[in-house]
């Protein structure tokens, strides 16, 4: 392929001078948005463009850009006006209204909207509680484990960082932390149920990580949420079901559960 | 990034007590410098760091650090390692910073620039003034903790102080500093570059101090009670438990 297809640079070398401005119009030298989706590197070299163009538009002008883009052209500034002209040029992929770029756009919009909404529902952990009370001290002392925790996740996150364990070896690693912290908490705590309540009031009453929680205590949260709804509900292969995927149709059916005490 | 200024003596400590610290890549890199500077030739110099790397680690793979390795003997061969005695603030910049209206941040942000641009000159051997670390860095530096949308704001204000300027290019963040002169007495010398905004307020007579173990500047806990403070809470945590043993082997004599 030449290369004054595909490079900028390449046409004032190659291309006579009268069919120059013919090639810059139609050189392919940046990929299409909806690509990034396919390529990671493109993905971050996108995200990166869009952070840094816009902390330089708020350095500048104390507002983002998509700020910038919702004001009419007559209420920018010439400087403004100049700055969102750069943005869109040096754009590491290509913008323009393509049906790929369209159907990605309007698939992003819908996916926007859906983690919008699910975000806006507040979950209720009381349902996964046992319902027992703890002490303060129980809490306290849970509390530093949990801190210790999440502590040594992230510095063992930064290790595989650089290291790169295989798989087994990164499962393995992060079993023998579970187990060593899960025989911490039943050390300071015997109970498992006022363990139970402890971990989710810790992990759950703010936006933090709940994976302290589901490690230490996931079989009893499980058993609590058995105890609640004894039977568990899921869509079946059904010739006559109401909801469609992928060419099938499902209904949904429930099963009794029995909670081993 | 962790920013040293004087690679080979912070290598060679390195080397006599191993550790990859906080940034494997950064310390591997310094340590491969370190070997070259000494007269090592490329082959040599891998094999050194390799060691080095199990030294630190006896249960380190090294296939698995083969490609960091590989890219902190390489980045050591382009670039010469940073020595500089230190960095000297005058008079003329000092005033300028105290002029600074809007706020203590600013001051503290405009002075970490102004030691981050005097660095990047000599590292570069330029006399551009440019600030070529990450958002990050600085205001680690600084020791500014705040939302992304006001460090920009304070970015904003110095800018409209005419303190800094920043790049034409769209999506480069990096700033050039403005109110450098070096015509003018003395004031300052930094010789660490760790806590950069706290030395500043140090040096204006707010209550902060530098550990006497490890150097860096850290506010005191309660300036208007107790002991005069020594050390940082690392430090202290560890002289602490020095003092512990210490005292468990003479109890025990």
């Amino acid at each position: 392929m030449p290369r004054s297809w595909y490079d900028r640079h390449a046409i004032s070398r190659e291309v006579s001078e009268d069919e120059q401005h013919i090639y810059r119009s139609v050189v392919a030298d940046r990929k299409p948005y909806f690509m990034r989706y396919i390529y990671p590197a493109l993905s971050k070299q996108y995200n990166t463009y869009v952070k840094a163009a816009n902390k330089n538009a708020l350095r500048e002008f104390d507002m983002t850009i998509p700020e910038m883009l919702e004001r009419t052209a007559s209420s920018l500034t010439e400087q403004q006006l100049a700055f969102i002209q750069k943005y869109w040029r040096y754009m590491p992929v290509g913008i323009s209204n393509c049906v790929m770029n369209t159907i990605c756009r309007k698939i992003e919009t819908q996916f926007r909207l859906l983690v919008a909404e699910n975000s806006k529902r507040m979950f209720d952990y009381k349902m996964l509680k046992s319902g027992s009370d703890y002490s303060s001290a129980h809490l306290s002392a849970i509390r530093q484990i949990m801190n210790e925790y999440n502590k040594k996740v992230q510095a063992y996150a930064v290790e595989a960082n650089c290291v790169r364990p295989d798989e087994d070896e990164k499962r393995a690693s992060l079993a023998n932390l579970d187990r060593w912290f899960m025989g911490k908490c039943i050390q300071t705590c015997p109970d498992s149920e006022e363990l139970c309540d402890i971990v989710l009031d810790l992990c759950y009453s703010r936006e933090k990580t709940k994976q302290f929680a589901w490690k230490m205590c996931g079989d009893i949260i499980v058993r609590n949420l058995a105890r609640r709804k004894r039977s568990i509900s899921f869509p079946r292969l059904d010739e006559r079901g109401n909801i469609k995927w992928k060419s099938e149709r499902f209904s949904i059916a429930s099963v009794p559960v029995d909670v081993i005490e | 990034m962790s920013y040293t200024l004087k690679e080979t003596e912070w290598a060679a400590d390195a080397i006599a007590s191993p550790s990859l610290g906080k940034s494997p890549y950064d310390t591997l890199r310094k340590v491969a410098r370190y070997y070259i500077d000494e007269g090592m030739k490329p082959n040599g110099v891998y094999a050194e760091v390799e060691k080095y790397v199990l030294q630190c680690d006896k249960a380190a793979s090294l296939v698995k650090w083969e490609r960091t390795i590989d890219a902190a003997v390489q980045f050591a061969a382009k670039h010469n390692a940073v020595n500089i005695d230190k960095i000297t603030v005058t008079e003329s910049e000092l005033e300028t910073i105290s002029k600074i209206q809007s706020g203590n941040q600013e001051r503290r942000l405009a002075f970490t620039l102004l030691c981050l641009a005097k660095y990047w000159n000599v590292r570069n051997h330029v006399d551009s003034y440019w600030v070529n670390s990450t958002d990050s860095d600085i205001m680690k530096m600084a020791n500014i903790k705040t939302s992304i949308k006001r460090q920009c704001k304070l970015y904003h204000d110095l800018r409209d102080a005419g303190l800094i300027s920043f790049s034409h290019k769209i999506d480069c963040n990096h700033v050039c500093v403005s109110f450098a002169n070096d015509d003018s007495p003395v004031m300052i010398e930094i010789t660490d570059l760790r806590n950069l905004g706290n030395q500043y307020m140090m040096y204006i007579g707010q209550p902060y101090f530098a550990c006497v173990e490890c150097g860096i500047v850290i506010k005191k806990d309660n300036p208007d009670k107790g002991r005069t403070q020594k050390y940082c809470r690392d430090c202290a945590a560890a002289v602490k438990a020095q003092q512990s043993k210490l005292s468990h082997i003479k109890s025990k004599k």
